[in-house]
């Protein structure tokens, strides 16, 4: 897991408090801590860490941030066309299946 | 063995020999020696033992064969094995040989055929690895013959084919759901069908399909699926976390379920594999011009590489276009505090904050106070390494501290922090001055109330710090250490009111005192005081006091518990409020008693708390009067045989008083209860001297370097800095902190170090309490509590006198005697 709270919270570093405590809550609301207690932990530790403007400028100013990095790998997996939405997942081919199946297998028997 | 030998028939060992050697080999995991031994057995005398041990090495050898990754010579040796019944030794390992080289239809085929003839465990595994199989390499319908169990297994492989194809042609998922329900859940193809499951729910139930595909086992040959499947379901953010650990397959099933561009799921592989390598090689793979990825994006992450390879800078420049000045500076002072480059990083970070300075806008003038705190970190942390052309002669702490403040006045922790830094420089100007400024941007702060009250207290400001004190108790009116410290201001501002001659002002200060005075803790200094203030207040208006005030104060006296202390309280007191002599004539029976009473124990370290207040103990000329009791009777106490703490509170507040006479007795019977006390031979000489250096013979001189030198080899830094104050002048251990610290006496400790021993006195606390360091250990490591404590005493007077190795070791054995739970030693003074 990534440690840079922009990316944890797959924000860019010039979001605001408000876009800040959106994406927060819907991320609370996708891993609620009764059932994800530690992704929970690390989002909050994200969230508190540039909750406050303060907290912001000194996370942009004195340290690297990964964050336009993870943007940029997570271009790569973006579904072409869904913007950000999720989908109902499509069928693989049969080759994809019974490679995933026989990989499975290979795994087994270590 | 020598194959050539066993084929001699002349020199033919016994079976019997050659059974035994057969079963040795066997044992040493020498297979092909025991496959030919039990070979030759077997041509002589077919036994089933050794057709059962022939096996053995079979299967021995195949296990040593897989290991080196020949499956293919593997699944020979096995077939060796192969019975008439159709069965195999080791089935599992065979099919995973034929698995590994490619040979699914025959693989399932032994899978089906060795399932009847196994024990469980086996049999679930083979009937697992079979369900697999016939899922990923469906045998042909006419060719599918003999299912173990009969018509259930066909059943189960015909509902999970049905439904799997029914979900690759893209049927309607209440079709594939009503397929799936022909797959009971405890058979063998039971995972397929909660990976089908999960796969078909809309993307609003990815909870409810996640948790099914969790149930699939994870030791179970659907396990990958399932993995694959996870990563399917995942959110965008959670399948880049998993996607380095997916195999090739399992990326290539994510990708086709979410409808990934293969060419953008081989780029992130690139990106991946570049970052494996470092911040070099994944900037040059995101700098290439023509990518696909976006500009900007491109930009920033190249940008935030920079820092660790500097030397690129000019590449970035020709592919993104100049940089601004404050990003460029920006990256060289982050590159430099990487290297270690201490001449280059202050001046980095200034020319930041002159860039967002010059920016005059409100978040710049933010981010210049966050760069201002960071260069004052910097030179807190490193305070060997800065040298900054801009303050020169000045603490590069507080002035970096005081900067932020100006560009942001409503940072409390920078606030705090220069307060802190003014009172560890004993600088009461800087720290008086920051504290009011503080105190009317924070007046609901208790932390900064308090250093108000402090800073007025060290400038002698009393009035202006039982106002702070007051602010603090509207703020928590419960604040008992507040409540205590409000009465000891007012009588301090009464007594300077009554030296004025204004009795009534300080009548009025000690009336505002009692208000806060707690019923369960009577303060007897206060009503002393306070008695005292109307016997002046009751002459100054030539009225007779019905109340006969004399007896008044014998009667407050008695009340206090003590009458000893209590004289000696009054007397000071008196002194303090410049009573004269005559005036105290009334009680002179009273204070003789007391001189002339037993000492012990108690009644000595009460007087040294009170001697030990800053008030009483900076007005030396003004209590001489009452120390013509006290001193006598402090004398007399010398013969008490103190803890070596305590030794040390009082003789380093009767070397404070120039009570040199007490302070000899006191460290002469020291040396008489024990001849090698340093410390006591330290405090014998001071006495002699009077306290000035320039009274040391040589021979005491001599002598005093040699108890410096141990007390440094003991680490007894209290003893250290008082000699080393003592021979070489306060300035010595001033100068390896760089800045002058003015307020400390030739010879006397600051009023930290007074206060600690004070605390040492009643408490004999070591430096920090043991649970204290195991919270610490337990909360940050036993390598960052290290490096706290070597921190928090860097920035104590007793960094003064110890190289950094040597806090380094003290902090160590601190935590180690903590963790170890084991009393710390006692401390030497």
């Amino acid at each position: 897991m990534n440690d840079d709270p922009f990316a944890v919270l797959g924000l860019d570093e010039i979001a605001d408090d408000d876009a800040i405590k959106r994406r927060y809550l819907a991320l609370v609301r996708a891993w609620p801590p009764d059932r994800e207690p530690e992704r929970f932990q690390v989002l909050r530790r994200a969230y508190e860490a540039v909750s406050g403007e303060r907290e912001r400028l000194e996370r942009k100013l004195l340290h690297t941030s990964s964050a336009a990095l993870t943007r940029l790998k997570l271009h790569c997996l973006a579904t072409p066309g869904s913007e950000g939405r999720r989908t109902s997942q499509a069928a693989p081919s049969q080759a994809a299946i019974a490679a995933v199946l026989l990989d499975g297998l290979q795994q087994a028997d270590r | 063995m020598n194959k050539i030998g066993l084929h001699r028939p002349v020199f033919a060992p016994s079976p019997d020999a050659l059974a035994e050697r057969g079963a040795d080999a066997l044992r040493r995991g020498r297979f092909k020696d025991a496959t030919e031994i039990y070979k030759q057995l077997i041509r002589q005398d077919p036994q089933p033992e050794w057709r059962q041990r022939l096996g053995d090495a079979y299967a021995g050898r195949a296990r040593a064969l897989v290991e080196k990754g020949m499956f293919k010579e593997a699944a020979i040796v096995l077939e060796n094995t192969l019975a008439a019944d159709g069965t195999i030794r080791e089935p599992l390992l065979y099919l995973s040989c034929l698995v590994r080289q490619g040979q699914h239809q025959k693989a399932r085929r032994v899978a089906l055929a060795s399932i009847a003839r196994l024990p469980t465990p086996d049999t679930a595994r083979l009937a697992d690895f079979a369900a697999v199989l016939s899922l990923a390499s469906p045998a042909p319908a006419a060719a599918e013959v003999n299912p173990p169990g009969g018509d259930p297994w066909a059943e189960q492989n015909r509902a999970a084919q049905a439904a799997l194809q029914a979900w690759l042609q893209g049927s309607p998922p209440d079709e594939v759901d009503r397929l799936l329900g022909g797959i009971p859940l405890r058979s063998p193809f039971g995972p397929a069908r909660l990976i089908l499951k999960s796969l078909i729910l809309p993307p609003d139930a990815a909870a409810k399909a996640r948790a099914l595909v969790a149930m699939v086992p994870g030791e179970s040959a659907f396990a990958a699926a399932r993995g694959a499947v996870e990563a399917a379901l995942a959110d965008d953010q959670d399948l880049l976390d998993r996607w380095s650990g997916l195999r090739p397959a399992q990326q290539q099933f994510v990708a086709e379920t979410r409808g990934l561009r293969t060419a953008a799921t081989a780029l992130l592989n690139h990106v991946l594999d570049a970052e494996r390598r470092g911040p070099a090689a994944l900037f040059g793979l995101l700098i290439r011009p023509g990518s696909p990825l976006p500009e900007d994006g491109l930009r920033t992450a190249c940008l935030n590489l920079l820092p660790a390879i500097p030397q690129r800078i000019p590449e970035f420049e020709r592919r993104f276009g100049t940089l601004p000045a404050l990003d460029r500076n920006r990256t060289l002072a982050l590159a430099a505090e990487a290297n270690s480059d201490w001449d280059s990083v202050p001046h980095h970070w200034r020319a930041v904050a002159k860039v967002l300075a010059d920016e005059n806008a409100p978040q710049a003038r933010l981010a210049q106070a966050v760069v201002l705190r960071h260069l004052a970190d910097l030179a807190l942390k490193h305070p060997d390494a800065w040298d900054d052309p801009d303050v020169p002669g000045r603490d590069p702490v507080a002035h970096y501290l005081e900067r932020s403040i100006a560009a942001d006045p409503e940072h409390l922790p920078a606030t705090l922090d220069l307060l802190e830094r003014y009172r560890t420089d004993d600088d009461p100007k800087g720290w008086h001055r920051a504290a009011e400024d503080a105190a009317q941007r924070f007046p609901g702060n208790v932390a900064v109330l308090l250093h108000a009250v402090n800073a007025a207290v060290a400038r002698n400001a009393y009035k202006k710090a039982v106002g702070f004190a007051r602010q603090v108790l509207t703020v928590d009116p419960i604040n008992i250490t507040v409540r205590d410290r409000m009465i000891e201001l007012q009588l301090a501002h009464a007594r300077k009111q009554m030296r004025s001659g204004r009795a009534d002002l300080a009548g009025k200060a000690l009336g505002e005192a009692a208000e806060w005075e707690r019923s369960e803790a009577p303060s007897a200094a206060l009503r002393i005081g306070r008695t005292l203030v109307a016997m002046t207040a009751a002459q100054g208006s030539g009225t007779r006091d019905t109340l006969r005030p004399p007896d008044t104060l014998r009667t407050v006296v008695q009340d206090a518990g003590n009458a000893t202390l209590g004289w000696f309280c009054v007397a000071l007191e008196a002194s303090m409020m410049g009573w004269p002599d005559t005036r105290m004539q009334p009680f002179q029976p009273e204070l003789e008693a007391a001189q002339h009473s037993e000492p012990d124990r108690a009644t000595i370290l009460a007087l040294v708390g009170l001697l030990g207040q800053k008030e009483i103990r900076d007005g030396r000329r003004v209590i001489a009067p009452a120390m013509r009791h006290i001193e006598p009777y402090l004398q007399k106490g010398s013969r008490i045989a103190w803890t070596p703490a305590e030794f040390q509170a009082i003789a380093e507040l009767l070397a404070h008083l120039r009570e040199f006479r007490a302070l000899h007795r006191y460290a002469s019977e020291a040396l008489r209860r024990e001849a090698g006390d340093h410390t006591a031979r330290f405090y014998q000489i001071l006495a002699r001297a009077e306290g000035h250096r320039d009274r040391l013979t040589a021979v005491q001189e001599s002598e005093l370097f040699t108890i410096l030198e141990q007390a440094g080899k003991r680490q007894d830094f209290h003893l250290f800095n008082r000699v080393q104050k003592l021979v070489l002048g306060p300035e010595a251990g001033r100068a390896l902190r760089g800045g002058p610290r003015p307020g400390v006496a030739q010879g006397s400790l600051s009023d930290d170090e007074m206060a600690e021993m004070m605390a040492e006195v009643t408490g004999n606390k070591p430096i920090l309490p043991p649970h204290e360091v195991r919270a610490m250990v337990k909360e940050l490591g036993r390598d960052m509590a290290i490096e706290l404590l070597v921190a928090e005493i860097s920035g104590s007077p007793m960094a003064q006198v110890m190289s950094e190795t040597q806090i380094m070791q003290l902090c160590t054995a601190l935590i180690a005697q903590a963790m170890d739970k084991t009393p710390p030693p006692a401390r030497r003074r």
